[in-house]
């Protein structure tokens, strides 16, 4: 078969829309999904039963936007034949250990497969049987790291470590039983641990968070678990699940990092003319500035800056600028606000400023911002007001 | 043309609603996607792919404000036919065009604008709860629903067979110039267990057992009469297998006096030719000269979203060390000959705009049959492909003028070409279409060549 593709693409309009994306994208690096070992061979794994199964997802937060969860799949194996079997298990190709009773089981990656394989002597009775995948699932919710680069994020590089929208991403559990290599699986236990900070986000299969666990620690059986606070102040989600047909243990969680309000970003520097000061490109023209630019929320951008001009000489302008249209590759980030220009000396002047910035991100170190502006003082009376600028603007 | 290389015969229930879900998206995501390369000014790669797919899901602005210009703009934006999208529906399931007129939200102008409207609606309705993927979600729905019209009458009239289906096509104007056809079934059954979609299962069904156990039958049956003779190829999937039983389960349905006459394989549903498991397999296909179909284009069922990951496995030169292998193999021991179609003569609609159509083709050259090892292609589905089809006649006459007409399968990708065309005389009449390049392959001796020893 083969699939179906467009015959008409967008339009230009659309085109130029697309570039205007969304700011923040979670980014899943392909999860592990297999959490358990899975016999090679249907036909033999179905010989043994799974009487327990334990997946156990230990999650962390190695930087402000990242979720990276280790997990740990212990299977409590049935082999009733009453002699042993030998079985050729397949694991995760991020898989570090595989453990039969305690003993750990060399692995091999064989030719042509996405998986790593070991092999095990099943003993009669039960047994014990250890999965553990460092890095099973990874969040990577960098605003730099998507196509499309939050408006903000190139406004300022530094705002691009810290800033950005709350982001939410699923985390899929699955039993093993899905895949049906088992003879049997009883009962399913899972556990995601998290760390506080993390909010449950409504998904395709839940409302929110599910309900406080019980005194007893143990969650009613289904689908909806409980959660609970660990000692150490993460938290536990914990399903239990048993089932005697062939439904089996399966959903996603969505979990948010929730952004903060104000993002520290950093200085910026800038130089440009104001056309229209009575001659252009003059030295009466010329235009410096110093700042500082903080983040608030993903949508805005303020600015505190000292401007030096010739004719003006020093004017204080805080702008507080809103973020319109995301950076992609060479189309710019745009943002477009208001200021309010203060002469300071010789004397005290207010004003207004019309300001609209175009930005590029540049190696995620520095940002490139081509400034459009133009300033109206009310009390002056000069001809070539309002007067209309340009500059260019670099945040280091 | 007498024989066609590739049809289906499987049904809505003997695929997973998992498959019809990557379809769709895969066909809203096209246009969109093809547009990356020129705003990121560069070729786009996989994980430019993974992220795109993860913002179309998330569909934050401007996405709806896109989709409701695409509804506006009409037949300017056309990524889903909704008439044949619900025709092929209908083709393979028991949902009636009532019900699935009603699931994707269309009247019965079924306009493509009225497509998108109910999408965006539904997106809305995800996006106010709070979901974290709201387009995912609603795409889920539609398929959810198109499935639960189809059960919902399936569990009155019974499961589709494949009977019904091969009656279908048999009776579709232009199938009686057939004298073999050749039915490929597909192995769903481990295809997307890795995929929680919200409610929609990974599961077919049928199983892929009782898929082959019914296709056997009806090729016993049909070909005990009259009319085109029915050869039915075996899906192989390698997973739930180690190397022996894989080829003990091969050997034991596959070969002349077997019920199976060939091997299918689809790649972009998570294997790779290089797999050990497969190597018994292949040496057991040369033994007995039986052929080999393998899916090879960058999309196809099972490809999850834009990313190519899934869609990589299917490259032709993953074949590149089996082929050799086997060539050495032959030189030292006695086989017959190993031939190896990989189908669709891949177009240009890579939104990278890369074609595997030059590895293909180096591959038929490099593999001519003198180490008794034989690449094939055929033209199945994408020879009427919309846009790229003046490209594509190009690519196949590059293919005739290099004198491998005699290696070029005629094979139309019944049901699934009827997103595409009506039936089989107009999948025929669009090769008349640009150059006539058809006119110069050799469709029936390379069909000879191909199932010669079957």
């Amino acid at each position: 078969m083969s699939d179906r593709t467009s015959r008409v693409g967008f339009s230009c309009i659309g085109a130029l829309l697309l570039a205007a994306l969304l700011p923040t994208t979670a980014r899943a690096e392909s999860p592990a999904l297999r959490l358990a070992a899975l016999p090679e061979v249907a036909a033999e794994g179905r010989q043994l039963f799974v009487l327990q199964e334990s997946i156990t997802f230990e999650c962390s937060e190695p930087t402000r936007y990242e979720l990276s969860c280790d997990s740990r799949g212990e299977l409590t194996v049935d082999n009733p034949s009453g002699q042993p079997i030998v079985l050729t298990l397949e694991v995760d190709r991020r898989a570090s250990r595989v453990e039969l009773d305690g003993a750990s089981l060399p692995l091999t990656s064989p030719e042509g497969r996405d998986v790593q394989i070991a092999t095990a002597e099943v003993p009669a009775g039960t047994s014990r049987l250890v999965v553990e995948i460092p890095g099973a699932y990874r969040l990577d919710g960098r605003p730099s790291g998507d196509i499309f680069v939050p408006a903000l994020v190139t406004r300022h590089p530094l705002l691009g470590d810290t800033m950005g929208d709350p982001f939410s991403a699923e985390i899929t559990l699955q039993s093993v039983k899905k895949y049906r290599r088992w003879g049997r699986v009883d009962d399913t236990r899972v556990a995601l641990r998290y760390p506080e900070g993390w909010r449950w986000e409504p998904s395709a299969e839940s409302a929110g968070a599910p309900p406080a666990c019980p005194a007893s620690g143990t969650p009613p059986d289904g689908l909806e678990g409980c959660l609970r606070t660990l000692p150490d102040g993460d938290l536990e989600a914990v399903w239990t699940f048993a089932s005697p047909d062939r439904s089996f243990f399966a959903r996603s969680v969505a979990l948010t990092r929730p952004g903060g309000v104000v993002f520290n970003g950093g200085p910026v520097i800038g130089t440009g003319f104001a056309i229209g000061s009575g001659c252009r490109f003059c030295r009466e023209s010329f235009r410096a500035w110093v700042g500082y630019e903080i983040g608030v929320t993903a949508h805005a951008v303020i600015a505190l800056l000292a401007e030096y001009s010739p004719t003006e000489r020093v004017a204080v302008v805080p702008v507080v600028e809103l973020a319109l249209l995301p950076q992609m590759s060479a189309i710019p980030a745009v943002t477009a606000g208001l200021g309010a220009p203060v002469r300071v000396w010789p004397k005290v002047d207010p004003g207004i400023r019309l300001q609209a910035t175009v930005a590029w991100s540049l190696w995620s170190t520095f940002s490139l911002g081509v400034v459009l502006f133009s300033d109206l003082f009310p009390f002056v009376e000069q001809d070539w007001y309002p007067l209309f600028g340009a500059g260019i603007q670099l945040g280091v | 043309m007498h024989t066609n290389i590739h049809v289906h015969l499987f049904s809505a229930d003997h695929t997973p609603p998992a498959q019809l879900y990557y379809m769709l998206r895969g066909a809203l995501h096209s246009a969109a996607r093809g547009l990356l390369p020129k705003l990121l000014g560069r070729p786009i790669t996989s994980d430019d792919l993974r992220r795109f797919d993860r913002s179309m899901d998330r569909f934050d602005w401007p996405w709806p404000v896109l989709f409701q210009l695409a509804s506006a703009a009409g037949d300017t934006f056309s990524m889903v036919d909704v008439s044949r999208l619900i025709t092929m529906f209908r083709t393979v399931s028991r949902a009636s065009q009532s019900d699935l007129r009603a699931a994707l939200r269309v009247d019965d102008r079924e306009t493509q604008a009225d497509l998108l409207k109910g999408l965006l609606a539904r997106t809305a309705e995800h996006r106010r709860a709070g979901r974290p993927l709201p387009f995912r979600d609603a795409l889920c729905d539609v398929v959810k629903e198109l499935y639960d019209a189809h059960e919902a009458k399936a569990s009155i009239y019974g499961r589709v067979t494949q009977e019904e289906l091969w009656d279908k096509f048999k009776n579709s104007p232009g199938a009686d110039q057939y004298q073999r056809v050749i039915a490929l079934s597909v192995n769903f059954d481990e295809a997307f267990l890795d995929d929680n979609l919200p409610g929609l299962s990974s599961f077919a069904a049928i199983e892929f057992a009782d898929q082959i156990a019914e296709l056997e039958q009806l090729a016993a049956k049909n070909n005990r009469g009259s009319g085109p003779r029915l050869l039915p190829f075996l899906g192989v999937d390698p997973r739930g297998h180690n190397a022996r039983t894989l080829s003990e389960f091969v050997r034991s349905k596959v070969g002349k006096t077997k019920p199976f006459k060939g091997l299918k394989l689809y790649p972009p549903m998570g294997l790779l030719p290089t797999d050990d498991r497969l190597r018994p397999v292949f040496d057991y296909c040369q033994d007995e000269g039986v052929p080999v179909l393998s899916h090879c284009t960058v999309g196809g069922a099972g490809v999850r979203g834009s990313s190519r990951t899934f869609a990589d496995l299917a490259h032709p030169l993953k074949w590149e060390d089996v082929l050799n292998r086997l060539e050495r193999r032959a030189r030292e021991q006695s086989t017959k000959m190993f031939r190896l179609c990989l189908a669709h003569f891949d177009r240009l609609e890579d939104p990278d705009d890369v074609s595997w159509c030059d590895e293909l083709m180096g591959l038929m050259r490099r593999f001519d049959g003198s180490g008794k090892v034989e690449v094939y292609s055929d033209i199945a589905f994408d020879v009427v492909t919309g846009s790229s089809r003046k490209r594509y006649g190009d690519n196949v006459a590059r293919v005739l003028d290099h004198g491998l007409g005699d290696r070029v399968l005629f094979g139309s990708d019944w049901w699934n070409y009827l997103y595409e065309c009506d039936d089989e005389s107009a999948f025929v009449s669009q090769l008349d279409v640009d150059r006539g390049w058809w006119k110069s392959a050799d469709f029936d001796t390379a069909a000879d060549k191909f199932l010669q020893d079957v």
